[in-house]
């Protein structure tokens, strides 16, 4: 708190709007370093405040959270968030695949009109698929990767295809000069460039599999899991249970965001580089 | 802007966007889009084909007959009022009151109308849950569910109300026969058979509870982890309502469960489906039969709400702060719905000709005209298996309900028995959805019941006929510990309990027949043992007749037959080795048909 009183404030009256930005600005290292913190202090103030009656308020949500972790077995807290984070990171993971590889076919002109139609799915609520799924898969862990890799392949594959769409025509035509051939022109042109910014689309897109995943839990029900615990406490409305598992799930979705990014510093130091410049 | 050579001024822009609007608009309109917009102008079609009546659009409220409830006197109390339904034709009588779709002011001859009361609207949400969020959001003022289900909506909706505010009002019917198990039909025949099954629904509602129930009666265990399998016992999976129920048995989907004894995950094929209508008929007609442990089998309503007939009431409730607010609102609507609910009873051409086509309008399903609506609430027999089945009540069934025609305490009332048997049931097996039971005599407020002393019913409260054969099969088959002294019949004090819980089991299957089977040990002399057995027998079949003061659920009418077995037939592997085993066996058997 020192830093605080170390800085003088200064009173001169603001005689310009560069000037009032500087005045209002200037609050202090402590609060400048936490501003974060003063953000959440005040969504937390709002919540204690909040008008609506029926809202659990914040001591009734760490209340639940406390017994759900208390709990035993298939209904406590510990056990079905590891349920859904698995199947997070493990449809993350095909999907990253399968979307890659879509992604990258769509430099080939036979693979494109298949490229667009994969792009146009994601605007279809992947329980219009559900007919489709229960035919093949069973209900259950197998039914549940299969809804979650296919709903986010749709989002995944729109943004890759993206990426490889804004290679400049230039770098092809460069490669060509220099006599690579196809395969060198695939790796130096396409691929090894647009990685990067593939980790920052799959970053992105896990963020999309978390709005599938209460869809898709609540669904296959058999395993448990964030979402199907949200569906059962809401049809019984304990909000305060539904509440702090609503919370969990944006703990995990800031760590998911930092993780990407370190994943990023480390597989392509580079590419920061590039940023900052 | 620049178009090949041409240099377009913004005036000239605007002029080619309007004229471009313009094309596509004198497109749609020959295309007749845009007549599809606005689904109103089609009702204005007076003309109404009846073989063409099973298409919504072809219904206009309009040109049905009108009502003939006869409206009680005008209220000036007239709040904006939104009733939560579900797609359940117990509730004919609340929307033949309203009119239909849209405000009741909307339909003039409505008897809400006719009774001062024009601001009065239905919406159909079948999770009640949400319902309850809308009621605590004061977007609901009254809102369903169902006396089984009773105990857990309450109780959540009190967490969102902060405070026992939920109060029951009033019930509009019964599911009767709608709701159900279905299953392979050896079932019907063995319920122990359903041992190792697994089962779709939607889990804790309704239709699980009528499973549940069955199971429970039955002495089959339960497995509520729908995590784990259970050989043993009856395992459920999943659905969020009773239409995703059937399809996933009609799609005769595969579940991934993990085997409690050897802990891997198995495949296991769906079984079973609890559901109501018109779930029953796309499980019964899409799905006709089912591969049971080897063996195919016709797919056969097993249970429902036809034998558990007072189960499941339909239970309208709301928050207390504003039923006394409208006092006198709440009375004139509650009068209406039991003058229609009369006039349904007593007239089928009245539910044929004019509520079934409100009925259809109000669920508003596609293909699901009043032609559907009215075949499934009378119920009827396809393929030999029952389908669908609702009853709507009177002003006089409300009392018998609530316990008010003889003045029964609330808790050994109907309402009563369903509410406490199934909310303590589910506390038993999934404690983290249901805290705290409310209990009941604090959940009700039957002061407007019973402030309109003056509405009559002619016709009587219902009661099962029993002609003909019953349900073709053992509904429950139970085993009843009642202890006597040594050598004598005279029921004990201590065994009060026991005889509540089959009093419980009686009243909430009434359409049932009822054998009484005593069962000895094998100490003392066998002649003396047979004929004590059956006089035990009796004094229970005297007592739980004497429960029920009106005779309406337990009456000489119902009782098949009183057995006296002695010692000659005891539990399966049970020799009466010790006095453990012995105990067992001095017992009284309920049998169900």
């Amino acid at each position: 708190m020192e830093n605080v009183t170390a800085k003088p404030v200064r009173v001169e009256a603001p005689n310009s709007f560069g000037e009032i930005v500087r005045v209002y600005g200037n609050v202090g290292a402590f609060v400048r370093s936490n501003l974060m913190l003063v953000w959440i202090a005040l969504v937390v103030l709002l919540w204690f405040l909040n008008p609506i009656k029926a809202l659990p308020n914040p001591g009734e949500v760490v209340q639940a959270f406390k017994h759900m972790w208390n709990a035993s077995g298939s209904s406590g807290l510990v056990y079905n968030v590891y349920v859904t984070l698995k199947l997070n990171v493990v449809g993350l993971f095909y999907s990253s695949i399968i979307s890659l590889l879509v992604a990258y076919l769509s430099v080939i002109p036979l693979f494109q009109p298949f490229n667009k139609l994969v792009q146009w799915l994601r605007y279809i609520p992947i329980v219009g698929f559900n007919l489709v799924f229960l035919t093949l898969f069973t209900i259950g862990w197998p039914m549940k990767v299969a809804m979650l890799t296919t709903g986010m392949t749709f989002f995944l594959v729109t943004s890759m295809t993206g990426v490889v769409a804004a290679i400049p025509r230039m770098r092809y035509e460069l490669a060509k000069v220099l006599g690579y051939n196809d395969w060198q022109v695939f790796h130096s042109v396409v691929m090894r460039p647009t990685l990067p910014q593939m980790i920052e689309m799959i970053a992105q897109n896990a963020a999309i599999g978390w709005v599938m995943i209460t869809a898709i839990e609540t669904y296959n029900r058999t395993e448990g899991g964030i979402g199907s615990q949200i569906y059962a406490y809401s049809s019984t409305n304990q909000l305060a249970e539904v509440y702090a598992y609503l919370l969990i799930i944006g703990v995990i979705a800031v760590l998911e965001d930092w993780f990407f990014v370190l994943l990023k510093r480390v597989l392509f130091p580079h590419s920061l580089l590039a940023e900052r410049a | 802007m620049r178009i090949g050579r041409v240099q377009l001024g913004p005036g000239a822009i605007i002029l080619v966007v309007l004229l471009m609007l313009g094309l596509v608009y004198t497109g749609l309109k020959q295309l007749g889009v845009l007549d599809k917009l606005n689904p109103t102008t089609s009702e204005k079609s007076s003309a109404v084909v009846p073989d063409k009546r099973e298409k919504l659009e072809e219904i206009s409220t309009a040109s049905l007959p009108p009502s003939a409830v006869k409206a009680p006197v005008r209220t000036s109390d007239n709040p904006e009022v939104t009733i939560g339904l579900w797609t359940w034709q117990t509730e004919s009588g609340i929307i033949d009151a309203v009119g239909g779709p849209g405000k009741s002011g909307d339909h003039p001859d409505s008897c809400l109308s006719q009774a001062g009361i024009t601001n009065t609207r239905l919406v159909v949400q079948n999770d009640t849950s949400e319902q309850i969020k809308a009621l605590a959001a004061g977007q609901m003022q009254l809102v369903t569910t169902t006396g089984d289900q009773a105990a857990v909506d309450i109780a959540g909706a009190n967490k969102l109300l902060r405070g026992n505010k939920a109060k029951v009002v009033w019930s509009s019917g019964y599911s009767f026969g709608e709701d159900c198990l279905i299953g392979p039909e050896s079932w019907k025949r063995d319920p122990q058979l359903s041992r190792g099954s697994v089962v779709v629904t939607a889990v804790p509602y309704c239709d699980w509870n009528v499973t549940v129930n069955w199971a429970a009666d039955n002495q089959i265990p339960v497995n509520p982890d729908e995590q784990v399998y259970d050989p043993e016992a009856i395992n459920f999976v999943n659905a969020t309502d009773h239409i995703e129920a059937a399809q996933k048995y009609v799609q005769n989907a595969k579940v991934s469960l993990r085997n409690r004894a050897t802990g891997k995950s198995e495949e296991h094929a769906i079984d079973a489906v609890a559901t109501w209508t018109p779930g029953d008929v796309m499980a019964v007609k899409d799905r006709a039969t089912v591969n049971y442990k080897g063996k195919t089998e016709k797919v056969q309503k097993i249970v429902s709400t036809k034998e558990y007939s007072y189960m499941m009431p339909h239970i309208l409730f709301g928050n207390e702060d504003w039923l006394n607010q409208h006092r006198d609102y709440v009375k004139t609507v509650l009068r209406c719905v039991a003058r229609s609910n009369e006039r349904i009873k007593t007239d089928e051409a009245y539910m044929r000709d004019r509520v079934s086509a409100l009925n259809a309008l109000t669920f508003n399903m596609e293909g699901k005209g009043p032609a559907f609506w009215n075949k499934y609430f009378n119920g009827v027999v396809e393929d030999g298996v029952p389908l669908g089945g609702s009853r709507v009540n009177n002003i006089a069934e409300v009392r018998h309900l609530f316990g008010l025609a003889n003045n029964q305490p609330v808790g050994r009332s109907i309402f009563g028995i369903t509410y406490t048997d199934h909310g303590k049931r589910l506390q038993k097996l999934l404690p983290e959805r249901l805290p705290t039971i409310v209990p009941v005599e604090q959940v009700v407020d039957l002061s407007f019941i019973k402030e309109i002393t003056d509405e009559q019913s002619a016709a009587p409260v219902y009661q099962a006929k029993f002609e003909g054969p019953q349900s073709g099969g053992t509904v429950v088959k139970a085993n009843y510990q009642i202890s006597f002294d040594s050598g004598s019949a005279k029921l004990k004090p201590s065994e009060v309990q026991t005889l509540q819980e089959i009093r419980s089991l009686l009243i909430r299957a009434s359409d049932t027949k009822v054998s009484l089977e005593g069962h000895t040990d094998n100490v003392g002399d066998a002649g003396t043992n047979l004929r004590l057995s059956q006089e035990r027998a009796k004094s229970v079949w005297q007592w739980l007749k004497g429960s029920d003061p009106s005779g309406i659920n337990i009456n000489e009418k119902r009782l098949e037959g009183i057995e006296g077995y002695g010692p000659y037939r005891p539990l399966p592997n049970n020799q009466n080795r010790d006095d453990k085993e012995k105990a067992a066996n001095r017992r009284v058997v309920i049998v169900l048909k």
